[in-house]
This record gives C-alpha cells, sequence and structure tokens, in this order.
C-alpha cells in the first residue's frame, strides 16, 4: 500500500471513529434552573421538564389528556365503591444504578411524598392509607378521610405520619381524581435502598441537588447550578419502544425572555418554552416551528376578593359570609356584575404586546379538558355572554353601577394587585381602562408587587389588602375545581374564598366519583353554581406556547405545557 | 502604614455589623411568608404554622437575629432546617434550592470575578489613553470624539447595549454566540463589552478632567520651561498626578462590577452572583439573601479597603502623613522615656 493509500484510508478510519463516537445534544432553553430534582419536592415547569425524563411514575397523562400505563402494567383494579386500588407494576425495571425497581420502591416513595416536612405534593396521597405489598410486584391501597370519631381527643390528620398509622383513624371514602394524581411528577418513583443508604450515610441532604437516581429515560449528569443540567441517555431503558437519537440533553437556563429568543434565533437552543404569543410570531417568520398544547391548558381571569365588603360577600358586621348562601342582590354582588359586564376580554386576546390572537375568549373557568367544562350552556350565566366579546353588555354595565349607592361609585375604591413586570399588570390595565370608560369612574387603582408578596395575599385574601387581582391558573382536570373553588380549602389557588353550598355539595360529589359521565356532570354543575355569583371573570383561555428548530421532531407538549421528550429525534 | 492599614481593617467591623443588621431587618420587614413559599399552594393554615416553627420564623424578631449570627438548631428531623449562623459562615440551606447558601455563592463568584475582571481590563486600556489624548489635545477632533464617545457610554443602559448587541453580533452578523459562559472566552466577548463601556466612559470623563487640571499645575510648566521633552512631562510629571483620582473611581467601580453586574447576567444569561440576589429576592428566600448581601458587603469593604491602600501609596501626601505621624508617635515616646 502506498503512503497516499495508507493515509486515505487511515483518515476514513479516523472519521467514521468520530462519526461513531459523536453525540447528539439536544439543548432546552428554559427562564429558570430547575429547582430541585427530588420529585415530590417542588414541581414548577423547568423543574417538571427535568424530573419527567430522570423518573418514571406508574401512569402518565398523554398528550390528549388520558391516563396511560408507566410503570404500572394495566389500569388499577378498582373496587369496593372505589375505595380500594391494586395496582401491578412491570418487572425487570432497573434504576439508573443497577438497583431493580420493586412494589417497595413504590410504597417508599409514595410515603416519602406524603409524610416528609419538605414534601409539595401532600395532596397526591391526602386521602391514601392502607398501602400493602401484595407480593414483589403487586400493591394495594385505599382513600378515605380522616374519621374524628374514631381518633383521641386532639389528634388531628397532621398528626398521622405514616399510611399505617392513617389506616387506623381513616373511614373509606372514593377519591375520583387519585387515578389522575398518579400521573402526577410527584408521584414518581424513587430507590428505597439508595435513599434510606443515603438517609445513613448523609448524602441525602444532597439529593436532588448534585446527584439524583430515577428509572426514566435519561439520567441525571450534571448542574452547574444557574447555568445548565445535563441529562444523558439511559442506554437500559425498560421501555424498548422509546424512539430517540439523543445521546444527551442540557437544560440551559436563560432567564430573560429577549435572551431567550435571540439564543433561539441563533440557533444556540433547539427548544425553548413559555414563548411569549409576540415572540411566537417571529419565531414563525424566521424559520422556527411554534408548539401548542393540545387545547387551552389555562385562563387568566379578574379574582374578586369574596372577604372584601367592596366587591364580596360579608355580613353587616363586616365579617366574611360562610353560611353558604349567597346574598345575590347585595350592592357588593351588583359591583362585581357591573364589572363583568364591563370588561371586553377580546382587547386582551387581539392585543399585540398580550395575547396577540394566541389566545381565546373564555366564558368559563374549565376550558378543554373533560372536567367541569359545561358543554350545553342552556338556563347558565354562559348564554349571556359569547365567544367574542365575553360578557361585556355596557347598557347593562351601566344599569347595575347606577343602582348602587354612592358609596360603590368612589373613584379608586378598589385596589387591584397584580405580579410586578407580568403580562398580568398590562390585563390589569386593560380592565381598568375599560370599567372607566364603561362606568364612568376611575374604580380601579393597580398595584404591582413581587411573587412571594402576591403568594400571602392569595393566601391570606385579607380585603384591606385587596379586591381584585388578575392571575392565572391551570385547569388541571378535578383539581383545578375542587382546590380552586373549594369554600373549605384555605390553598393559594383558592384566592377568592369563594364559598357556596350548593357549589361545595357538588364538589363533594364529583371528588368521590370515579372518572366518568356521571363525574363530569358533577364538576359542571360546581362550575354552573359558582358562575351564578361570579367570584372570578373569565378573561383569556390560553395555550402552552413552545418554539423548536425545523430539525427536531417528535416532541409533544403534555396537556401542563411542559416537553414531552422521550421520542424526540435531532437530524 | 501598618498602623493605617491595621486601623482601616479594625474599621470594616463595624461596617459589616451594621450592614447585616440592617440587611435582617429589611429582609424581616419586607412582605411575604418564605414558609407559604416552601409549601404546596394547597397547604393550610396548620402546615403554615408548623413550617413557620421548623424554620425559626415564629420567634422574635432579635432573637431571629441572634440565630441568624450564632446559629440554629430546627425541632425537625430533617437537619437541612438547622444552620451554625454567619460568625461560623453557615446560614444553612437555600429554602428554594435547598442548596447550602455560602457554597452556591462561592461556586460563581469566580463567574462574576471574571467577567469583572476583564471589563476593567478592558476599560482601563480605554479609558486612560483617550482620557489623556482629550486633555492633551482639548478643543481638538479627537477631544470631541471622545467627549461624545464617553457621553454615549454614559447615557446607554446596559441591558439595552447588550440586547443590541446580540441582535446585530449574534442574530444577524452570527459572529458571537447570544449566551455568555465562562469556559468559552468568545462568548465572553459581547458581555464584557456591554460591560466595560460605562465604566470606560466614566473613566475616560476623569482621566481628562484630572489631567486637565494636573497639566495646568505650575511643576507642569517648570518641567516644559525646563526644555523636557513633552511626552516625558505628560507621561512621568502629570500622569502620576492625574491618576490619583482615577484609581478612586476605578477601586470603587472593581466593587460595582463584581455585585452589580445583574443586567449584564440576566441579557447574556451568564452564572454570576448578581442573579442569585435578584432571584432569591423574588422568592423570599431569607438565607439566600442575606448571604449574598453579607457576602456583597465585604467584598465591597475588601475592595474599598485595598484602594484605600493602594491611595496611600501612590499619593504621596498621605503616605507623608502616615509617616510624620508615625515620627511624632515615636518621637513623643523618646521624650517621655526621657
Amino acid at each position: 500500500m502506498s503512503l497516499k493509500k495508507f493515509g486515505v484510508a487511515a483518515l476514513l478510519f479516523a472519521l467514521s471513529i468520530a462519526a461513531l463516537t459523536a453525540q447528539t445534544t439536544l439543548v432546552v432553553g428554559q427562564a429558570t434552573d430547575p429547582i430541585i430534582l427530588d420529585p415530590p419536592m417542588y414541581s414548577d415547569t423547568p423543574t417538571h421538564n427535568v424530573n419527567l425524563l430522570v423518573y418514571d411514575r406508574l401512569y402518565n397523562l398523554s398528550s390528549d389528556g388520558k391516563v396511560v400505563p408507566g410503570l404500572a402494567v394495566d389500569l388499577p383494579k378498582i373496587e369496593e365503591n372505589g375505595t380500594k386500588y391494586t395496582i401491578k407494576i412491570k418487572s425487570g425495571v432497573k434504576f439508573h444504578n443497577g438497583q431493580p425497581l420493586t412494589a417497595d420502591d413504590v410504597i417508599y416513595s409514595f410515603q416519602r411524598g406524603a409524610f416528609n416536612d419538605k414534601s409539595q405534593m401532600k395532596s397526591i396521597f391526602a386521602m391514601m392509607y392502607d398501602v400493602k405489598k401484595i407480593d414483589n410486584y403487586t400493591f394495594q391501597f385505599r382513600t378515605g378521610f380522616f374519621d374524628k370519631t374514631k381518633a383521641p381527643a386532639n389528634m388531628t390528620d397532621s398528626d398521622l405520619k405514616s399510611f399505617d398509622e392513617r389506616a387506623k383513624y381513616y373511614r373509606p371514602a372514593a377519591f375520583g381524581s387519585q387515578l389522575n394524581q398518579l400521573t402526577w411528577l410527584g408521584a414518581s418513583i424513587v430507590s428505597k435502598a439508595t435513599l434510606e443508604k443515603a438517609q445513613q450515610d448523609g448524602t441525602i441532604k444532597d439529593y436532588g441537588i448534585t446527584w439524583a437516581i430515577g428509572s426514566g429515560p435519561f439520567k441525571f449528569d450534571s448542574w452547574k447550578q444557574g447555568d445548565s443540567v445535563t441529562l444523558v441517555r439511559n442506554k437500559d431503558y425498560h421501555d424498548s419502544s422509546i424512539q430517540t437519537n439523543i445521546d444527551k440533553i442540557i437544560f440551559k437556563t436563560i432567564r430573560d425572555p429577549s435572551a431567550l429568543k435571540s439564543a433561539f434565533l441563533n440557533k444556540e437552543v433547539d427548544l425553548i418554552m413559555n414563548v411569549a404569543p409576540l415572540d411566537a410570531r417571529e419565531i414563525e417568520m424566521n424559520g422556527g416551528k411554534i408548539l401548542l398544547t393540545n387545547g387551552y391548558f389555562g385562563y387568566h381571569y379578574l379574582a374578586f376578593n369574596m372577604k372584601s365588603p367592596r366587591v364580596g360577600q360579608v355580613n353587616a358586621d363586616g365579617t366574611p359570609d360562610l353560611d353558604g348562601v349567597y346574598d345575590l342582590t347585595s350592592p357588593s354582588t351588583t359591583l362585581r356584575l357591573a364589572i363583568l359586564y364591563s370588561i371586553n376580554p377580546s382587547d386582551i386576546v387581539n392585543s399585540p404586546d398580550i395575547m396577540d390572537k394566541r389566545g381565546k375568549v373564555t366564558l368559563q373557568y374549565v376550558e378543554s379538558l373533560p372536567f367541569g367544562h359545561i358543554d350545553d350552556p342552556k338556563g347558565t350565566r354562559i348564554e349571556e355572554g359569547n365567544l367574542k366579546t365575553g360578557y361585556y353588555n355596557p347598557t347593562k354595565a351601566k344599569e347595575l353601577f347606577a343602582s348602587l349607592p354612592e358609596s360603590f361609585k368612589k373613584p379608586g375604591l378598589l385596589k387591584c394587585t397584580a405580579l410586578s413586570g407580568s403580562v398580568y399588570v398590562k390585563e390589569a390595565l386593560v380592565i381598568k381602562d375599560q370599567v372607566k370608560r364603561t362606568l364612568g369612574v376611575d374604580l380601579i387603582n393597580i398595584e404591582q408587587v413581587a411573587l412571594s408578596e402576591l403568594a400571602t395575599r392569595r393566601s391570606k385574601s385579607d380585603p384591606e389588602v385587596w379586591d381584585l387581582l388578575v392571575n392565572w391558573t391551570q385547569t388541571d382536570d378535578s383539581y383545578y375545581i375542587f382546590v380552586a373553588f373549594d369554600g373549605f380549602n384555605t390553598s393559594l389557588l383558592h384566592d377568592t374564598k369563594f364559598y357556596t353550598k350548593d357549589a361545595q355539595e357538588w364538589i363533594d360529589k364529583g371528588n368521590s366519583l370515579p372518572n366518568g359521565p356521571e363525574r363530569n356532570v358533577a364538576y359542571q354543575n360546581a362550575q354552573k353554581e359558582i358562575l351564578k355569583a361570579v367570584p372570578r371573570v373569565p378573561l383569556v383561555a390560553i395555550m402552552g406556547i413552545s418554539a423548536s428548530q425545523q430539525n427536531i421532531s417528535g416532541v409533544f407538549l403534555s396537556p401542563s405545557g411542559s416537553f414531552m421528550l422521550d421520542n424526540v429525534v435531532k437530524k | 502604614m501598618t498602623r493605617y492599614i491595621f486601623r482601616r481593617l479594625l474599621m470594616i467591623v463595624p461596617v459589616l455589623v451594621g450592614v447585616t443588621f440592617i440587611v435582617f431587618s429589611l429582609t424581616y420587614i419586607s412582605p411575604g411568608d418564605p414558609a407559604r413559599m416552601i409549601l404546596p399552594q394547597d397547604a393550610t393554615d396548620a402546615d403554615i404554622t408548623q413550617m413557620r416553627h421548623l424554620m425559626g420564623l415564629d420567634e422574635p424578631f432579635l432573637l431571629q437575629y441572634v440565630h441568624f449570627l450564632f446559629g440554629f438548631k430546627s425541632p425537625s428531623e430533617d437537619a437541612s432546617f438547622s444552620y451554625k449562623g454567619l460568625l461560623a459562615l453557615d446560614l444553612g440551606r437555600s429554602y428554594v434550592s435547598n442548596r447550602p447558601v455560602f457554597q452556591t455563592i462561592l461556586e460563581r463568584f469566580p463567574n462574576t470575578a471574571l467577567l469583572a475582571i476583564l471589563a476593567l481590563v478592558l476599560s482601563v486600556i480605554l479609558s486612560i489613553p483617550a482620557g489623556i489624548i482629550s486633555a492633551t489635545h482639548q478643543y481638538s477632533v479627537s477631544d470631541m470624539v471622545v467627549s461624545i464617545l464617553s457621553l454615549l457610554g454614559l447615557s446607554m443602559p446596559a441591558f439595552w447595549l447588550g440586547m443590541i448587541l446580540i441582535w446585530i453580533f449574534s442574530v444577524k452578523l452570527r459572529i458571537f454566540p447570544s449566551l455568555a459562559n465562562p469556559a468559552n472566552l468568545k462568548s465572553l466577548v459581547l458581555p464584557v463589552i456591554t460591560l466595560a463601556t460605562m465604566n470606560t466612559a466614566v473613566q475616560a470623563r476623569m482621566t481628562r478632567s484630572s489631567m486637565l487640571e494636573v497639566i495646568r499645575q505650575d511643576y507642569i510648566r517648570t518641567a516644559r520651561a525646563k526644555g523636557l521633552d513633552e511626552k516625558k512631562v505628560i507621561r512621568k510629571h502629570a500622569l502620576n498626578n492625574a491618576l490619583i483620582p482615577v484609581v478612586t473611581v476605578i477601586g470603587l467601580q472593581v466593587g460595582q462590577l463584581l455585585v452589580g453586574a445583574v443586567l449584564t447576567e440576566t441579557v447574556f444569561s451568564y452564572p454570576g452572583i448578581g442573579t442569585i440576589m435578584v432571584d432569591a429576592i423574588q422568592r423570599k428566600d431569607t438565607p439566600q439573601i442575606l448571604a449574598s448581601v453579607v457576602f456583597v458587603a465585604i467584598i465591597f469593604a475588601l475592595v474599598n479597603l485595598f484602594v484605600d491602600i493602594v491611595y496611600a501609596f501612590i499619593d504621596p501626601r498621605i503616605k507623608a502623613q502616615y509617616e510624620s505621624m508615625s515620627k511624632s508617635r515615636t518621637n513623643g515616646a523618646l521624650v517621655k522615656g526621657k
């Protein structure tokens, strides 16, 4: 062989080795770092995106909102009026460190999610008790409530720190959302043996920060805080149907929305999420692909503080009216309705600076997922509106406003809170202007607050601090209805503190029924009751908007807007 | 001189104590509840009360400040709620990320320091010659160009300049990446220019005005009258004295560069310490806020101390003042001992 031929052969060999060892890397841009890669401990969207790939769950939600088996072999066997679940899991599944995944790991994960001080996902397991291993790959649990009559005096539900303790003091009750909630990230399965060992040697403190062990299609590799998280492909993943050519995924933190867009346009990132509607237009013009959630996954609203004597429901002495029956002829209700009829949400939908037509006017609180969405609006408040201008009816608004006492017509009467620097401030400004133009009085003062203060205000609903609040929430199946409008629930989502007996009864009924038409009817009836009193003005139904480069395929968005990257391919 | 340095070091202590108290008080009274941020959205009031107890947030203000300085032992089995206090450089873990707060700062500080040092070097290289040329050629075209560019540099907000640079050099010309990364020097070009621009403008104007003042002094006139070469007059006699106030300004800017690059870091997605503070404040992450601000205060104080020491070395008046004080004390001691 001549020297020249040898050189060519050597070059070809080197090139083929390089091609074989070349890694395909996917770069995903997101606005913040994940918080912690320990599933029950936190669940914002950037954390969600990473954890979805590192961990597996018993069930998953498909892009069209259906529950499909993940680690479970099939859907659960549900018995005894929906209170007893038996679930069989796949055998042969291994964690990233080689430990086998068994029913013990599932029970340990649930126990940790339910009772760990820092768990943010306690609600998934709130009704679970008597969790038992049947064999290595089968387990069983029951759902129910804490029964005071069984418990010693002064004992509360939060005093119980294990499923076995709960078994002594719980009584059976169906929880229709349980199966849906097992698809949530907080119900991901962690390795019992690994975490127990970490607990002993003290490395548990850094779990989810410097190390993480799941059983998902990608393994945790490294995390440069404030910069990026890197995952590498799990070549031993149990599900061989996964079709991806990606070896490494880098989740790059890019805080500034314009920087995120520039990085995408400069092709430094392959995928970005939470794209502003206006940027979506520019991305499309520059050859990027826009990805949308399958349907509307949330909505923006104007909330009324129901503890406020100006727009809420209070007794003569100023205390919140919690007797379960609202006086819908009171001046505060009249003012709520006057504001409802003054608002034309199409200005928000069409504004290039806000929605740029990538959303639609909505008349109800649950837009496209099955639970609670009212398909037949006959006889409900929805008949008063239309999908072009919402409930906008200036004549009616003026009539109602004219009937109010003078004390309800003072300029600056209502304090409106919105997250500082957010799109909700812009929406609040539109609302303030529309109310002023329709009613002839500048009723609303807007106050911008930081995230932590917004959380406090939503939770406390102090009528001295706010009357109105512009925000958004996800319409995530039944969870949305019972948390956002369950009058006895003090959660953050329940910022209005709305409570009527009729709505509560329907919510309770919906919560107790398994998935199915009867349950949908219960939640729809709950929403119809809620719409009578209008504790919130529904403004705009929103879609999750993400963007992908043209050479990326196989990416889907979950109903909650997270990336589903199991089958992503980069050409 | 040693005494001077020692005295300046001692003066840092009350400054830092004051800073910790003020920062702790402001964090304490600022709205928002950390327990509520930690717990899930559907947490009950009982959960929140329990969490506040575990975090020591239900203690009186002064006791919480004492915990902050000397440590806190949480009743929770979860050891991450306990910490040893500021004096042990342990303020525990972030309420949000669960990472040790000082570790987070120390991981990110080298990135910020790299950016700051590069920006400082660039600004000094550009500004001092520009200021000298501008002063020595007063009212010439070059003076006008320097003055106009300085004014522009002062007027352009960093975030705006950064975005414009990204748009031109990343999105349109595709010469530089838009995302900065300490491991990739090419990616640091645009953030360094962004960060250096305002400093360059300030230093150039300062050098110009200081130089103008010095070159009108009698000793410069004397040097010229003695027939010294103009370059030598400027370099040897004028520049040394003109740079004294410029060094002070540069020193202050070092502190600002190290802690105030938030906007540049944000626009270029650069993992520095500025963004830690912004995130912590947004989320009411008290340990991270306190650790970051105390760290920044220490850096500021040390940089100012360093500048003061350098100042004493390059300004003969200060040096002479301390030397004469030292001599008079020695003489006094001799007199007393006589």
